[in-house]
């Protein structure tokens, strides 16, 4: 088989400042890979590059075997701050891009947004617009907008961090869904719990550099590299919470 | 009431000459407020210079210079056409900054995942941007249009007969000055009512 995704020695470099050095990564189809690791550490900058949103100084980045371009539907990504149109409803930001994209006839995208909708539990709400829905309700029709698209990769950085943890469970369910049904991914997230769990590798990056990749047994069972344990030691020592404490 | 009937009809029509000016300045204000916006963004002196002179110098200055110092220039402007065209620069200057306003509220994140489903320049132009942009500018073009009805009672300095000027004639022919100037208010009061139902009419 192989690899839907490929990154070749992906380097970015803002003036002097080296943001990724060198970065390599096949993702098989199917694969949910989750990439971890302190902030600034270029995650995002990562995902960015991938979908390219950010210009690569070096390498390069094939989805199947082809250079990916921006809007060329083979990369789709979900954003922390959701990025949805105001002035349209939740049904029209997910119609948008097949009718005018895609050249799809209005009925048929409207019926392939409610059906996109409908996957990500708000099959109700496609009337309403951004702002008459939750945080979490906005994700899901962001995730909705991009799975309608149909790319080949999808791309969630940091889906879940401008919600409150009960909005957080919503967003994560669907992800997980999605995942399980064999959607390949990469995940840029903090839910350290969330990315053990989905992930069948993860990525732990720091300074641009990849410490460590690995099925996520070996990086949260305590066989990681140095780096990574300071991590994950301090994040655990934050979310664990006792009455006592 | 014998007052209002006497005053009204032609207070009337001079208040017709009020909003046809005033419509046609806000027009051109708003068609020359998109080039004069978008060399504000690249920061263009000439675009810089522009907004700086229209919005700093009094607008009664402005339709003095336009109607009595061009001439000294060899440009002899008929009174209204001086006064429409001053009207219309003027007001301009401040759309350029309202509609600069407008698309700077385009959250970036939006025009990126636009970017990413393979939305073209000009899609997400007329899509996305324009409406966002349009809904944002809204109330301050009404307010903007609603200052250029007010401000266009200045004109009467180069002899039009507009809606203040009649008012003026008629204060000063029939020596009552108080109905003759409450019935101008109350005229000007009406059409920027009008103005402002017309903007609340339409769905935000």
């Amino acid at each position: 088989m192989n690899p839907v995704l490929q990154v070749r020695a992906l380097e970015r470099r803002v003036g002097d400042v080296e943001i990724l050095r060198r970065i390599s990564l096949d993702v098989m189809p199917g694969e949910a890979i989750g990439v971890i690791g302190p902030s600034g550490s270029g995650k995002s900058s990562l995902l960015r590059c991938i979908a390219g949103l950010d210009p690569i100084s070096g390498g390069d980045v094939l989805v199947e075997g082809r250079t990916a371009k921006p809007g060329d539907g083979a990369i789709g990504m979900v954003f922390q701050q959701f990025n949805l149109w105001p002035h349209l409803t939740a049904r029209d930001n997910v119609a948008l891009a097949l009718k005018v994209v895609r050249g799809m006839p209005a009925k048929d995208a409207d019926a392939k947004a409610e059906a996109a909708l409908t996957k990500v539990g708000l099959g109700a709400l496609g009337a309403r617009k951004p702002a008459a829905l939750s945080g979490g309700q906005q994700q899901r029709v962001a995730i909705a907008r991009t799975l309608a698209m149909e790319p080949r990769v999808l791309l969630f950085d940091e889906p879940t961090a401008a919600l409150d943890p009960e909005l957080t469970t919503e967003v994560l369910d669907v992800i997980r869904t999605l995942a399980a049904s064999g959607v390949t991914m990469l995940v840029v997230s903090h839910e350290m719990g969330f990315v053990a769990s989905l992930s069948t590798r993860v990525v732990f990056l720091d300074h641009g550099v990849v410490v460590q990749a690995a099925p996520p047994g070996e990086v949260f069972g305590g066989g990681g590299e140095p780096r990574v344990k300071t991590f994950l030691k301090t994040y655990l020592e934050r979310v664990a919470w006792t009455k006592d404490a | 009431m014998d007052f209002i009937a006497e005053a009204l009809p032609p207070m009337l029509w001079a208040a017709g000459n009020t909003v046809w000016i005033s419509a046609v300045g806000i027009a051109l204000g708003l068609v020359l407020g998109v080039p004069i916006a978008v060399g504000c963004e690249a920061r263009r002196a000439w675009a810089l210079t522009y907004v700086s002179f229209f919005r700093g110098v009094p607008l009664l200055i402005q339709l003095m210079l336009a109607y009595y110092a061009l001439p000294f220039l060899g440009i002899d402007l008929p009174a209204w056409f001086a006064a429409t065209a001053t009207l219309g620069l003027c007001c301009a200057a401040y759309m350029a900054e309202i509609i600069r306003g407008g698309f700077a509220l385009v959250q970036k994140g939006g025009l990126e995942a636009a970017r990413l489903l393979g939305l073209t320049p000009r899609q997400i132009l007329l899509r996305i941007r324009l409406p966002i942009a349009l809904q944002a500018m809204r109330p301050a073009v009404i307010n903007e249009a609603i200052l250029i009805v007010k401000a266009s009672s200045l004109i009467s300095v180069v002899g039009i007969l507009e809606l203040t000027r009649s008012a003026q004639a008629i204060a000063s022919s029939t020596f009552e000055p108080l109905p003759a100037y409450a019935l101008c208010g109350a005229i000007y009061l009406a059409m920027n009512l009008l103005l402002m139902m017309f903007a609340r009419g339409r769905p935000a």
